[in-house]
Formats: structure tokens, sequence, C-alpha cells
């Protein structure tokens, strides 16, 4: 790659650009150069005048007004439509680094759905002691009462996104899983649809593996956990409704994947089988991909107070007459004191080393790092086990000390329900920020499904924290977007890829904390 | 389909048919006054809308516009009915093609920004409704098969056109008598029916004319007639019965509505009276709605018999047990 013509050509892009301490996704150790992934782009954005700049990202942003990608804010009392804001400098991930990426995935979502499988029925790994019982038994989301309930192919998670971020390092680390209703795969539908929109040329040139695919995949995973052999089966997406704030992906994924979208009053259970009301009667269904908790699924069984959902469903669920995904109970997985193990469940289940490390995590379920946590709060992120959206945390470094405080009363009273984890710089990616180019911190939630088979798309959700220092990238804590374009394996391009000191490095960081 | 989207699908259509109406009506009846003494207006020039619309009562003539067009109080406001509109297209999102849901949505946005309770607000309100139904109906015909979300989008305009075209019918009987006159000109051209009605009958303007083109025409799209005819078409559509058979009650009274459109019109408007032959068919109208839903909306756990002597012989048993 000419990096020094590449210089040449584009000194302006990257010369005001501070990278600070931080891992920055797009320029090297330099501090100037882009990184060889980062080359064509950088030159595009370069080339670029202010005017053609502008003009594309006013289209950008009609483009997502007018479809309506809009997300619902609760917080302001007016359940106001915003969309989610979108930075246009693509994040871009070399083919052999997704490559390892793919694999620490798919070795993932396995040793997890062996997991949730064991402690649902043999409940090996809890009685070598690998995982204490009690961590399971007091999880908020544990199901116990669905104990030997036979799913298609034992898969509980078909649908998981782990959430990636990148250490000082530049090492992949999951921050956590979300096994339950990982939600925002619409965007990164329709960020790549208007990506492709607006820099045509640009997506060309650097051969970007396509995202587009992923409503069959997810139609074809749901179709290969029915609960009924020999009939085409029925699959629905179940929402809360219209009201909700991840709406519009609900109904996008149902069109894309020509399901019906129902809501709770759509269905009814008869003799345990499950049935929704169309204009011709009733037809039976197999599969519910729900967008709905747990605790909404059936007012006879779990909240009496929910209008959500089906009464009865739990029975059609248990007789094995329907297959919800992801099932009942994979918030054992979610649970953020439960995320320490998976290293563990991935020796055991598999024999294998993690491909992907954990972030270094204090329990405080164990006393002596119960200790650490108290003593250490101003340094550590102290986050509640089963919250997520942001919500619940809080950053030692950056708060005050009566919050500090608030937290070390909480996580006194109640240790099960609080880890600690030392605050991560979490690397930066340039965003265009009012015009110029400013690192930002960024994570990354790729979506993985199980089914019969395993299938790992190529890109996913980069999420962006756009005020200035914030590590937050939560939407709801004003949180943006990135595509992400995973460069398509050819073969000699690929070694110049990797070529970087970060790449180079093998994880360091040992995965948990052996105590 | 789902009857929930049925539903949705169906009430979208009638409620973006409500408002292209009622904007109609507030245009063309602003057009007319414009031409007239303060004499001829009488005291409550804009009542009689409401009174034809049957929308309720309001104080000044300021606001009367503003209840009919922009109002949030008014549940069939222009605004309102754009309102339901929208959310019914979002509650069945993914049988919408993404072009019409955008036509919506851009409409909804586009009023949102404009200054209402003004004239020139109201104006504009007007006009881009009646723009956007235009654009919306032919982003339906050009993007949605011809499937049962078809039949239900065309049968909720057609059922809501014909309501609002018998009702502008009914418009002389509101008016003041110094008005009645010029409100021929109002309905004709708020039907989009001036120009026809000229061609085919001269300027002079009467009962028998306007009634020929706006309630039975079998030809032109507004008439009542019209519209019957393709609400039966499209529930014949769905139940896959033949022309002159009916398997549900909205396919037996959709059939004799059209027949009485058809072959009594002029007889019964003589015999009864304009004013009371409309009201009677509003009757009917919604009759026919109220079948509609109950024929594919409410919720029922048995399976709808598609087969004429089958309805028939159920028809009679219930009957026979009700007796």
């Amino acid at each position: 790659m000419a990096r020094k013509l590449l210089y040449n050509v584009v000194p302006s892009l990257f010369s005001a650009y501070e990278t600070a301490q931080f891992f920055d996704e797009a320029v090297d150790g330099t501090g100037k150069l882009p990184r060889p992934e980062y080359a064509g782009t950088a030159e595009f954005f370069a080339d670029l005048s202010k005017h053609q700049m502008e003009v594309s990202l006013r289209s950008l942003e009609r483009n997502f007004i007018k479809q309506g990608v809009t997300f619902t804010v609760y917080s302001d009392g007016a359940g106001t439509e915003k969309i989610f804001p979108f930075d246009p400098f693509p994040r871009i991930v070399a083919a052999q680094e997704w490559a390892h990426i793919d694999r620490g995935l798919r070795q993932r979502i396995t040793a997890l759905n062996y997991f949730l499988k064991d402690i649902y029925s043999d409940r090996k790994i809890l009685k070598e002691g690998i995982v204490p019982e009690e961590l399971v038994r007091s999880s908020k989301h544990y199901r116990p009462e669905f104990s030997g309930t036979k799913l298609p192919h034992d898969v509980y998670v078909h649908i998981c996104g782990s959430d990636l971020i990148r250490d000082e390092n530049g090492v992949f680390t999951v921050l956590e899983d979300n096994g339950r209703c990982p939600s925002g795969v619409s965007y990164m539908l329709e960020n790549r649809v208007a990506m492709q929109r607006t820099f045509p040329d640009l997506y060309r040139q650097l051969g970007v593996e396509p995202v587009s695919h992923y409503p069959q995949a997810l139609l074809r995973t749901l179709q290969s956990v029915t609960p009924r052999q020999h009939v085409d089966p029925v699959c629905v997406l179940l929402t809360p409704g219209y009201q909700n704030s991840a709406y519009y992906e609900h109904s996008f994924l149902a069109q894309q994947m020509g399901i019906e979208l129902v809501e709770g009053r759509d269905l009814l259970v008869k003799d345990d089988r499950v049935y929704m009301h169309t204009t011709r009667g009733l037809t039976q269904v197999d599969v519910i991909y729900r967008r709905i908790d747990d605790d909404f699924l059936d007012p006879r069984f779990f909240r009496r107070d929910s209008m959500l959902g089906v009464p009865d469903l739990m029975r059609a669920y248990r007789a094995g007459n329907v297959t919800l995904v992801n099932a009942v109970g994979t918030g054992v997985a979610d649970d953020k004191a439960t995320y320490a193990y998976v290293p563990d469940m991935i020796r055991f289940y598999l024999s294998e080393e993690p491909i992907l490390p954990n972030v270094r995590t204090f329990l405080g379920s164990r006393d002596d790092e119960l200790t650490y946590i108290l003593e250490n709060i101003p340094d550590l992120v102290i986050k509640a086990v089963d919250e997520a959206g942001g919500y619940g945390m809080l950053i030692g470094p950056e708060s005050t000390k009566a919050e500090q405080e608030e937290f070390r009363v909480k996580v006194a009273a109640n240790p099960r329900g609080y880890i600690g984890q030392p605050v991560i710089s979490l690397s930066r990616h340039p965003t265009f920020c009012d015009g110029k180019l400013e690192g930002r911190h960024i994570d990354l939630r790729p979506y993985v499904l199980q089914g019969k088979e395993t299938i790992v798309v190529p890109g996913g959700l980069t999420r962006v924290a756009l005020r200035k220092g914030s590590l937050v990238v939560n939407s709801s804590q004003g949180g943006g977007s990135k595509d992400t374009w995973v460069l398509r394996d050819e073969s000699d391009t690929a070694t110049e890829a990797v070529a970087g000191p970060e790449t180079d490095s093998a994880p360091t960081t040992e995965p948990g904390l052996q105590s | 389909m789902l009857s929930r989207v049925a539903e949705n699908l169906y009430w979208m259509s009638r409620y973006i048919e409500r408002a292209d109406n009622i904007a109609r009506l507030v245009r063309a009846h602003q057009t007319e006054l414009l031409d007239m003494t303060s004499t001829h207006r009488g005291e409550h020039e804009w009542h009689p809308l409401l009174e034809v619309t049957s929308m309720g009562d309001a104080e000044s003539d300021e606001d009367v516009v503003t209840y009919l067009v922009s109002s949030k109080d008014n549940l069939d406001s222009i605004r309102n009915c754009i309102y339901f509109a929208r959310e019914n297209a979002r509650s069945a999102r993914d049988q919408v093609s993404s072009e019409m849901w955008q036509e919506l949505n851009s409409l909804w946005l586009d009023l949102d920004a404009i200054k209402a309770g003004t004239p020139d607000g109201h104006q504009q309100i007007c006009d881009a409704v009646m723009r956007s139904a235009y654009q919306f109906t032919g982003i339906a015909t050009s993007t949605i098969p011809r499937s049962d979300a078809w039949a239900f989008i065309q049968l909720g305009l057609a059922l809501e056109r014909a309501e609002k075209t018998s009702r502008m019918v009914d418009l002389p009987h509101f008016l003041p008598s110094g008005m009645a006159a010029s409100s021929w000109n109002t309905m004709l051209r708020a039907c989009s029916a001036l120009d026809l009605h000229r061609s085919r009958y001269g300027v002079g303007i009467a009962v028998d004319s306007a009634t020929s083109i706006l309630l039975f025409s079998n030809t032109f799209p507004r008439s009542v007639r019209y519209c019957v005819r393709m609400a039966n078409e499209r529930l014949r559509q769905l139940s896959g019965a033949g022309a002159s058979d009916y398997v549900n009650s909205a396919e037996r009274d959709g059939g004799a509505l059209l027949a009485r459109l058809s072959f009594r019109g002029v007889e019964e408007i003589t015999s009864l009276g304009l004013h009371e032959y409309i009201d009677s068919l509003q009757v009917d109208l919604n009759t026919l709605g109220n079948e509609v839903a109950e024929s594919f909306f409410q919720l029922r756990t048995d399976t709808p018999s598609f087969n004429a002597e089958e309805y028939l012989r159920s028809q009679l048993q219930s009957q026979q047990q009700q007796q």
C-alpha cells in the first residue's frame, strides 16, 4: 500500500485529528496516517468537498426520517420519535480480523447454548462446581419451571448480540452478552442501504461483505426450529405494538421475512396449540419470534397485568407445540455475573480456550472481590447485573462522591446484584462532529444466529458515543451509529492488512479473574 | 391475513379518504363564498359544513374551519384523520409498501410544520392533503398486489367515498336559501365533477343532473353507485363468491344497496324527497360498514363459510333458533 503517496495526496484529512492516548480504529500509531484498511476511505473523504459532504449528510438524514427509521424516547414524556443519529464515516474491519471475530462468536453462542441446556436439564456444570449453583438460582431470569422442556436442536439462544469493544491494545473483547431480545439489527440493514445510496463509488471500490441476507438467514433459522415436521412452518413476529421503542425494527423484519407481525391479541391458545386470527378463521402458528420479555408472555403464568401476551402460551410452549425464539429463561446468560463465567463454560463444554476474551470482572458475589469493589469504586465501572441500555451503572472516574457513596450502599446491600470492571478506554473512531473529524468511542454489536446451523453476519451495528469523551454508546444515552464494513478476503491485500503492531499482539489480558 | 391488520388497512384507507373529502368540501365552499355577496351568505357561512358532515358545533366561522381542518378536539378533523391513518398504517406497517408509508409519513410531517389556525394555513393543509391523497392512491395502485390487502384498502376507500359523496349531495338542505343554488356548484367542484357536468348537461345545474352524476353514475368514480359496486367487487374477491351469490351479510346487503341505486334511484328521490333519500342511503352504508367489520375484523374461532348454499342454510338455522 502506497502510504507515503497517500500522505501527499491527503495531507488534510487527519492533520488536525487527535488520537490522544486511545486506540484509534482508523489512524495508526503515528497519529496522522490511516491504517491500511482505511486508506481508500480516507482518500475518498479527503477528496470530498465541504459542499458535497453537506449534501450527502442532508440526503442521509432525509432518507432516515422519511423511512420513519425512528425509535421512541420515553424519558421526555411525549414519547417523541427520533431518528437514531448516524455518522457517515464507516467503521472498517479487515477480512482477517473479522475471521477471528467470527470464530470467537461461534464459539461463544455454542457454549452459551450448551450452558442453558445444561442448567435446565442435567446441571453438570453446577454439580462440578464450575459455576456456583447459587449464582444460577439467584438469577432474576432463571426459570426452573421450564426445566426439561424439549427444544428443537437444544437451542435456547437463537439470536445473540454479544457486544464487542476494543481495548487500549486493539484487542477485540466481549463486554456483555445479549441473549434475550437483542435489538438494533434493522439499523445495521438500513445504515447499509443509506450508505450504498450515498457513497456508491466508495462502497464498490472497497469490496464490502454484504449484510442484506440477514432477514433470509433469520427466517431460515426460525424455520429450522419448528416443532411440527412435514408441514410448512408458520413463523410470526410477536411485537408489543407500535408504542414500543423498537416497533420500527419489528415491522421491518417481519416485512423483510414475509411473515406476519402479530400482537398478543392476534393469537389464541386452544388445546395447547397456538393460533392466529385471520380474516379466514384460525391458522396454527409454529414458531414465534417474540420481541416481548419473558414476564409479559403469558398473563396466566407470569405477570397478570400483562396486556401484551397470550393467555396459556406457556402451556403450548411446555407441550412442545410452539417454539419461542429466543427460548424462555435465556436471561440467565445475560446476567452480568454469569458473564464472568463464560470463559470457564467454553473450557468446560468445548475443551477450547476462549477466542474472544472477557473484560476483567469482579463479582460482588465473591467475598474477596466484593471487598476490592467496595474499596475501589472511584476507579471501576459498577454495573447492576440485570440492567441494560446503559441504565443502572456508574463510571467511577466520572462520578461524584455522592454517586459513589450511593453505589457503595447499593453494592453492600446486594453484592450478588453488582459487578465491577476496570474502566476500559474503548477504542475511538473518526466521526464527523460539526464539520470536522473528531475521535469518538465506539463498540460493535454483531448478530449471531443459531438454529440447525450457525450463521454470523459479517458486520453489525457499530455504536458511537457522540458526546465528547463519553463512553456510553446506547441510543437511549445520546449514542449514534455507523455502518460496519467488513472487507472481502482478497488474499493479496489481506496479508498487508494485518501488518500492524497492534493486531499482531495476542490477547494478553487474562479473561475473568482467577481467585 | 390477520384480522387486525385487515382492519388497520381498511381504516387507514377510510381515514385518508375522509380527510381528502373534508379538504375538498372546505376548498370548494371557500371558492363559492368568494363570489357571493354578504346578503347571500347569511350570518354563519361555514356552519352548514358542520351539519352536513355531522361534526358537532362551533362558535364563530373561523372556529368552524379550524374545527374541520386542524382541531385536535374534533376526532374527524383533517389533522386527526391523517393522524389516525398513519397510526393504522404503522400498525400494519409490514403490509403497507414502504412507498405508501413514506407518502403518509411525509404528509404527516408536512402538516405538522404548517401553522394551523390561520386561513392561509387551512388552505395549505387542504391542498397538501388533496394532493397527497391522489399520490397515496396512485402508489397503492402501483405497489400493492391484488390480494386481500388490496381488497381491504379498496373496500375502505369505496365505502368512505360513497358515504362522503352522499353527504355532499345533502348540502342544499343545510344552506340558507340564498346559497342553495350555488351548493350544486360546491358539491360538483368538491367531487371533481364540475367539468363532467358541464360537458354533459351544459351550464345549468339542477337536482336531476347533479344526482345523475354524483349518486347514480355507473362510470364516474366518485359516484355513490360506482363506489358501492367497487365495494361489492372487493367483497366477492375476498370470499370468492360468484357475482350473483353471497356468503356473508356484507355481500347480501351490498348487493341489495347496489340494486337500489341502480334501478330505483330516481323514483325513490321523487317519493321520499332528496334529503330523506340521502338519510336512508346513509343508514344502508353504515349497516354495510358494520357488516364488513363483523365478517372480517371481529375475532371468531369458527371458520367462515365460503359456500353460498352453506351460508344460506346456516342463516336459516340461526333464524329458526331465534324464533
